[in-house]
């Protein structure tokens, strides 16, 4: 099939409304306080749909995770060939946690402190010393349950017996993966960095949310003038979700004022800046008379895809090479869309509201007809480590360290606001606010304007 | 992906088009940085400024540069992260070597 005979993929050419354009200001608060994080517990973390763990990582029945959020722990466990538990993390006879690490084929989950147990399926098995609990055996009976959910070989729990199930909440969100030729659930997971960093979680996934700050943060990859690829042309707003499409193919190349500086003088520039091949080496890869850069970049990229998918990479479009969407699924979950590999997640850790977990995946394209590897085990760089460790993500620790770089900044920078609020801009701030307008729906709160009204004089 | 052609240096240059200016890596590990109108100044890898004219640049463009150096064998991006689909652990040998310690294999 040539290229000529491939329609544009349908699910990039979706439009949204743009998200409410409205200048936004939200208080600095959230970021720090106590009150804020304990808030969260209640009405996010123990309401909200989050992704726990991949499929493949428990592949056997009583394989099981143990996934954390904050101040919560669950342990995620496989019941059945397709079936799914997950249980609150502690004790019911004085709250020690069951499960202090991932384990395998277990048979029961039996506390390490005086011994009770349940089975799997989280029905009691083992009342040490029943006797001596007369009339309690009932509230005892069952592990409480959090919800769970899989989508993309992503398995979800909801710590809220009331939620939505997992398929309404993500909406039209499969039409965009497995529905254009990516389903997740057949990927590999080649890389997992799990990086603590030391600001809030949203902080941190803010970082991640706008395209914006590429001008500034990331000069050395914004590669116009001929690349049309411009990340944040368009925010859609897809209820639960949004996303940031690439430019369609009759949308004109249009960077605002100040949004695209460009390192890139020639397309043999672009490129190089594509592949991070500086100035004093040089490039393999050599643009032809008459090409473009992009055009260059989807060539290659086809290439290295072919490695794993063979001739089936020939049924996909030049689009899908160089660019994805990139999704950001309320309240922490990002899987890009196409080649792009990507998967995130921002996790507060513990009760600290100034320390976060970023994990980062990498979702290797892999035959249908192979076995998959063995999932790659999350490789976690502590508060002392530098991302420079991480040598799996290739050239993406060196982006990260400059993304990381702000983060603490910014955290510092907001407990010093003689303001006390931050502004949001209408376009390219979009993602940011409605993951506000969300924030302040979930917590209660009114939304960020009037919060800020009744403080600001 | 093919390797990189030979090497005039080791050092990371890069042209940051949008300031005019050039960023070389150093062997000493700082960042000197080079205006078109000819003004110079040396920096750190955070930004804070050392010696010459210039007084300021992008601290994010001094990181990129300045970076401790890569694995030659982890130069890849992210959309492509090289597999090798007849070996078990999915990685070609070289990566699975180098990425051993890791990936806790
Ligand atoms: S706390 Fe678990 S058995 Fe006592
Ligand atoms: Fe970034």
């Amino acid at each position: 099939m040539s290229q000529s005979d491939i329609p544009y993929p349908p699910h990039l050419l979706v439009e949204k409304p743009p998200y409410r354009p409205r200048v936004a200001r939200v208080g600095v608060n959230r970021y720090f306080e106590l009150a804020y994080h304990q808030r969260e517990v209640e009405r996010i973390w123990k309401r909200a749909w989050q992704w726990a763990c991949r499929e493949e990582e428990i592949p056997e029945i009583g394989d099981y995770m143990v996934y954390e959020v904050a101040s919560l722990s669950f342990i995620v466990t496989r019941t059945g060939v397709n079936e799914f538990k997950a249980y609150w993390n502690s004790c019911l006879h004085r709250g020690r946690k069951l499960c202090d690490f991932a384990g395998k084929r277990a048979t029961e989950f039996r506390c390490m402190f005086h011994g009770w147990a349940w089975n799997i399926d989280g029905t009691l098995k083992d009342m040490n010393c029943g006797w001596d609990f007369p009339g309690t055996r009932d509230e005892v009976a069952r592990l409480p349950e959090a919800r769970t959910g899989v989508w993309g070989g992503f398995v979800f729990i909801n710590p809220d017996p009331a939620c939505e199930p997992l398929a309404e909440f993500l909406g039209e969100l499969p039409d965009h993966f497995e529905g254009a030729g990516h389903d997740l659930g057949r990927r590999s997971k080649q890389v997992h960095a799990t990086v603590h960093v030391p600001a809030n979680w949203k902080i941190v996934q803010e970082a991640f949310l706008e395209a914006w700050h590429v001008s500034h943060t990331h000069p050395q990859i914004v590669r116009s003038p001929d690349y049309r690829s411009v990340a944040g042309n368009r925010w859609d707003d897809f209820g639960n979700w949004m996303r940031s499409a690439p430019a369609r193919p009759t949308d004109q190349y249009r960077a605002p004022p100040g949004y695209a500086t460009s390192t890139a003088e020639t397309p043999q520039d672009a490129v190089d800046m594509y592949w991070d091949y500086h100035r004093n080496e040089d490039s393999p890869i050599k643009v032809g008379p008459g090409e473009t850069a992009g055009q260059v970049i989807a060539r290659e990229i086809r290439i290295a895809q072919r490695k794993a998918l063979g001739d089936a990479v020939e049924a996909y479009h030049d689009v899908h090479m160089s660019t994805g969407e990139m999704v950001s699924v309320w309240p922490n979950f990002h899987p890009w869309g196409g080649f792009s590999r990507l998967v995130y997640r921002f996790r507060p850790y513990q009760n600290d509201p100034e320390r976060s977990i970023m994990d980062v995946l990498l979702m290797a394209p892999w035959p249908d007809d192979r076995p998959r590897p063995p999932p790659a085990p999350p490789h976690e760089l502590g508060l002392e480590d530098s991302i420079s460790e991480a040598h799996e993500l290739g050239g993406l620790w060196r982006i990260f360290q400059q993304d990381l770089g702000n983060v603490a900044a910014v955290q510092a920078g907001l407990q010093t606001s003689a303001r006390g609020y931050v502004i949001l801009s209408q376009h390219n701030d979009a993602p940011v606010r409605k993951f506000h307008d969300m924030y302040d729906r979930w917590m209660g709160s009114d939304n960020s304007d009037d919060f800020i009204a009744a403080e600001v004089p | 992906m093919s390797e990189p052609g030979p090497r005039k240096s080791h050092l990371r240059k890069y042209r940051y088009v949008a300031f005019r200016q050039t960023f070389e890596q150093q062997e000493d590990g700082t960042v000197l940085v080079t205006c078109d109108d000819g003004r110079v100044g040396r920096f750190h890898t955070d930004g804070r400024y050392i010696e010459g004219e210039l007084t300021q640049a992008n601290k994010h463009m001094l990181i990129w540069t300045g970076a401790p150096p890569q694995k030659p064998e982890c130069r890849y991006r992210w959309g492509e992260v090289p597999v090798d689909i007849s070996r078990p652990s999915g990685w070609p040998e070289q990566l699975e070597v180098v990425l051993h310690y890791h990936l806790g294999r």
